[in-house]
């Protein structure tokens, strides 16, 4: 409570500080142009018609049945895949952290490894599987029907487990085991107790792991446009209303529905949510001894997480397969040429630079503004948060777009430069490094630069001198985090990409797009190399500085 | 030393919201050379009244004067006060020596100047060898001096102590309020240090300002806050009392006979003002002023007696819990260690004797 006090009312805070208030009136522009401008614009195109304010593109939305069936079809399909995410994600966890099952540390293993590669990389890898020419054709003469419902749904799945599964794995452990011992001990049955005990207590942990799943897929790009075979599904088909038929009104609709669920369950997840968990009860937890666990709660959960854990694996399998032959399945000869394209090559080195400036933007900027919110204390604090948070919040598709419509138009042309794409990469991963920046300001005490005022250095001079090497490894930690997703982001991206340039995101899509299996996924390996270092090097800095970096994604 | 006045704070106030944590607080001197303490409970605004004259809070209103000049608006890295944190707040990722020399690198002195004064204030405060070491792997203590050193290297003109040793375990606290004492006397340091800790209060400190409630209760040399507390806060927050309600029903000069719930007390007190014929007041009684004895003394003046309740022996005194009738709370006696002779017994019947001079504080 003291430091509380001390922060609102300090002789340190904004007042007199000419070079903060600079800085913070500067950020605040940034985020105004880069983040807020670009969704208003977005919103605004939404209510115009031949140049007046109205309502007709919403009208015409819910008239045809087509506009609308979109939306009942995104909804759906983010249902679903969350649904079938949290029973997986909570069978998962149930399996690794109850049961004495061998196998379960490769459970856990597994799970995460989608963590590391581009989010369409099941759709790649479900094309090979069950595409028209895939290896079930080849073996079995049998074409199923990959392309819509099925193969999204178990794209999706896939692709959003890591984020399911580290979070409902987090509410499970932290659950009290005595809350189990003493069920027990009153008479109830393990399937009682899971039912009556451990389901309930994890609940606020649950719907807060559905939240986020929910609106990852409705985000979601590259997996209904690889896969989706025309099922009509908002994300897409705001680029397709866009690119394909001009119609920017109606493509701005789309954003607009998209956005808000979005911002109602960021909304939720930051105000109703945060203190809403009961597993904060105390008390010591008892390393009790790990019980029996009844077959029939132990098997079904366990052979659900291994099938899932076995569709991962041969998913990367059959990509990687297929990036070293010369066409998987029919001609298996090993060669290293899908590796060897100039246009490959060229688009990852794009990636490669996009990513690494767009990183290093981030992560000065975020570690400013995070300074500022905390030690400096504006009053307009919460507003200039969610402002930035709006950034993450958006789907992809939105910012895309929005970002068409701000920057083709003077004062400020920036269409069809790369500068566009990295403005765009670093604002959207800006709250990432923001939050990262916070955290790690929490743990520095602020009597140590206190100290260094005391001691006769300015204020900016304390932040150079003091205050930025301490949040060195929030700074590295922001900058890894948004070159991993510079390197794989797609949906914002497509709408800003110039012809002629190519991003290596992009291009697996195109090459996948077009029947080009083994390129793309010889792209899809290199690609998953890439964050698969970068990753490797956050969780190194987070397990040494404990800047929670992942927290929020 | 003394007479030259460093520092006066006039009808200072901080408000943080609806909250008064200084309220029109007057310290008319602080002097050259001088240790003075603000000592009170937790969130009495000692911290808060340090702070302030360090330039980390604005005055809500009133006057912060150093050497007669208002520094009220002056940032606090223009001010000539070095403070040394409660947690030391040493910075983790320099090392000692840069530690202390980066107040004097702000200053442009030169390198060479640098060295030798980093060098020179190592040995008062015997860290050399130590340059070179992070934070992380210093001791308590020896953190604690290079919070001591990087403050005092600058020379300030005040230095502040923020409870600068809680921090520290029983043993080193002691040793480090004798060391920060005799550095503070060899540099003639006018000091300013916070502490709840009475006894460190006590034992460093030329003058105490004793606080409650963002207010000062009494400004005094540790006699005179420990013998004549001008207020019942005071007099309880500094040691054991007893506290004994009476009246005054006569007055010869500095004699005075009051009539209490032990019966009538005679008191010689010179140093006793305002106090007259018909005053309610209450007596105040430190245990080691009083003595037990025999039952078999004959009643006299200012003797009364009492029942054993417990005794509990510390090594230095026995302290005993006397049940009186007509008080409320045992009557609480120490003695000199008896040394196992003498002890009384539960339940045994004892004449408990009062001082001649006693204190007392009008009500």
């Amino acid at each position: 409570m003291r430091s509380e006090k001390r922060e609102s009312n300090s002789a340190l805070g904004m007042r007199y500080d000419t070079t903060f208030i600079g800085l913070m009136v500067f950020m605040t522009v940034l985020l105004l142009m880069f983040v807020v401008y670009p969704v208003a614009s977005v919103l605004i195109k939404s209510f115009n018609h031949e140049g007046s304010v109205s309502l007709v593109s919403y009208a015409s939305f819910f008239r045809y049945s087509y506009y609308y069936k979109s939306m009942i079809n995104t909804l759906l399909l983010g249902t679903v895949t969350t649904s079938i995410v949290l029973v997986v994600s909570f069978s998962l966890s149930y399996t690794i952290n109850k049961s004495n099952l061998p196998l379960k540390g490769y459970l856990r293993t597994v799970s995460l490894l989608p963590l590391i590669s581009p989010p369409f990389i099941f759709s790649l890898a479900l094309i090979i599987i069950a595409g028209r020419r895939g290896l079930i054709y080849q073996f079995l003469k049998i074409s199923p029907n990959i392309y819509g419902w099925s193969g999204l749904i178990i794209a999706q799945v896939l692709s959003f487990l890591p984020l399911g599964f580290l979070m409902v794995n987090n509410v499970l452990q932290s659950l009290n085991l005595s809350f189990e011992d003493a069920s027990s001990d009153l008479g109830a049955s393990q399937a009682v107790t899971l039912l009556k005990i451990i389901i309930p207590l994890s609940l606020p942990g649950l719907l807060k792991a559905a939240l986020l799943v929910f609106i990852m897929s409705l985000a979601d790009f590259g997996n209904p446009m690889l896969i989706g075979g025309g099922l009509p599904i908002m994300a897409t088909d705001a680029y397709n209303l866009w690119i394909g038929e001009q119609n920017v009104e109606m493509a701005s609709v789309f954003c607009i529905l998209l956005i808000i669920p979005s911002i109602i369950v960021y909304v939720i997840q930051n105000y109703l949510l945060k203190e809403g968990s009961f597993v904060t009860v105390s008390g010591q937890m008892v390393g009790a001894e790990r019980r029996k666990i009844a077959w029939f709660i132990k098997y079904p959960l366990f052979l659900l997480s291994f099938f899932v854990c076995l569709l991962i694996v041969a998913c990367f399998t059959v990509i990687f397969l297929s990036s070293i032959t010369r066409l998987f399945m029919i001609n298996n000869t090993l060669t290293l040429q899908h590796f060897s394209s100039y246009a490959g090559w060229k688009a990852l080195k794009t990636s490669f630079t996009v990513s690494s400036i767009a990183a290093m933007i981030t992560s000065f900027t975020s570690i400013i503004f995070a300074y500022i919110l905390v030690r400096k204390r504006p009053r307009a604090r919460q507003l200039l948060e969610f402002m930035a948070l709006l950034g993450f919040a958006v789907p992809g598709t939105v910012m895309g777009i929005g970002y068409i419509l701000v920057f083709n138009r003077s004062p400020l042309v920036l269409t069809g430069t790369l500068l566009i794409i990295i403005i765009n990469i670093s604002f959207r991963e800006f709250p990432v490094g923001l939050e990262a920046g916070i955290s790690k300001l929490h743990q520095i005490d602020a009597s140590i630069e206190e100290a260094s005022r005391d001691l006769g250095a300015g204020s900016f001079k304390t932040f150079v001198s003091i205050a930025f090497p301490l949040m060195g490894s929030a700074f590295a930690a922001s900058f890894l985090y948004t070159f991993m997703v510079g390197m794989i982001t797609i949906s914002a991206v497509i709408f800003l990409i110039a012809p002629g340039t190519n991003l290596a995101s992009l291009l697996i899509l195109r090459l996948a797009e077009t029947g080009n299996i083994g390129k793309a996924s010889a792209m899809a390996v290199m690609l998953t190399l890439v964050v698969f270092i970068s990753l490797m090097l956050l969780r190194i800095i987070s397990k040494k500085s404990k800047v929670e970096v992942l927290k929020g994604f | 030393m003394g007479g030259e006045k460093v520092l006066e704070l006039r009808n200072l106030t901080k408000r943080f919201g609806n909250v008064v944590a200084v309220n029109n607080l007057s310290i008319p001197y602080v002097n050259r050379g001088e240790f003075v303490t603000f000592l009170g409970p937790s969130g009495c605004g000692k911290t808060t009244l340090l702070r302030m004259i360090a330039g980390f809070y604005y005055p809500t209103s009133g006057d912060i004067i150093m050497h007669g000049e208002r520094i009220n608006d002056i940032p606090p890295e223009k001010r000539r006060t070095g403070m040394v944190f409660q947690n030391y707040a040493l910075f983790p990722h320099m090392n000692v020596y840069d530690n202390i020399a980066y107040g004097l690198k702000l200053r442009k002195l030169s390198k060479e100047k640098i060295r030798r004064k980093v060098t020179e204030i190592l040995s008062i405060v015997q860290l050399e060898g130590l340059e070179k070491r992070r934070p992380s792997e210093l001791s308590g203590g020896q953190q604690q001096r290079v919070a001591l050193a990087r403050c005092i290297v600058l020379e300030p003109e005040i230095i502040l102590l923020d409870e600068p040793l809680s921090n520290l375990d029983a043993s080193l606290r002691v040793l480090m309020r004798e060391e920060i004492r005799k550095i503070q006397r060899s540099l003639d340091l006018t000091t300013i240090f916070v502490t709840h800790d009475q006894e460190e209060a006590m034992s460093m400190s030329d003058r105490i300002v004793v606080m409650n409630k963002g207010e000062v209760e009494q400004i005094g040399t540790a006699f005179d806050i420990y013998g004549t507390p001008e207020s019942l806060f005071v007099a309880s927050f500094i040691g054991y009392i007893n506290l004994i309600d009476g009246t005054v029903k006569k007055r010869f000069n500095d004699e005075y006979v009051m009539e209490t719930n032990l019966g009538v007390v005679r008191n010689k007190n010179e140093s006793l003002k305002n106090i007259s014929k018909g005053d309610t007041v209450t007596l105040i009684i430190r245990p080691e002023s009083a003595a037990i004895e025999m039952p078999s003394v004959k009643s006299q003046e200012n003797c009364f007696q009492g029942r054993i309740q417990n005794c509990i022996y510390i090594g230095s005194v026995a302290r005993y819990r006397i049940h009186v009738e007509k008080l409320q709370l045992p009557f609480v006696v120490d003695v000199p260690d008896p040394g196992g002779k003498d002890v009384r017994k539960v339940n045994e019947v004892v004449m408990v004797r009062l001082p001649t001079s006693l204190h007392c504080i009008k009500k």
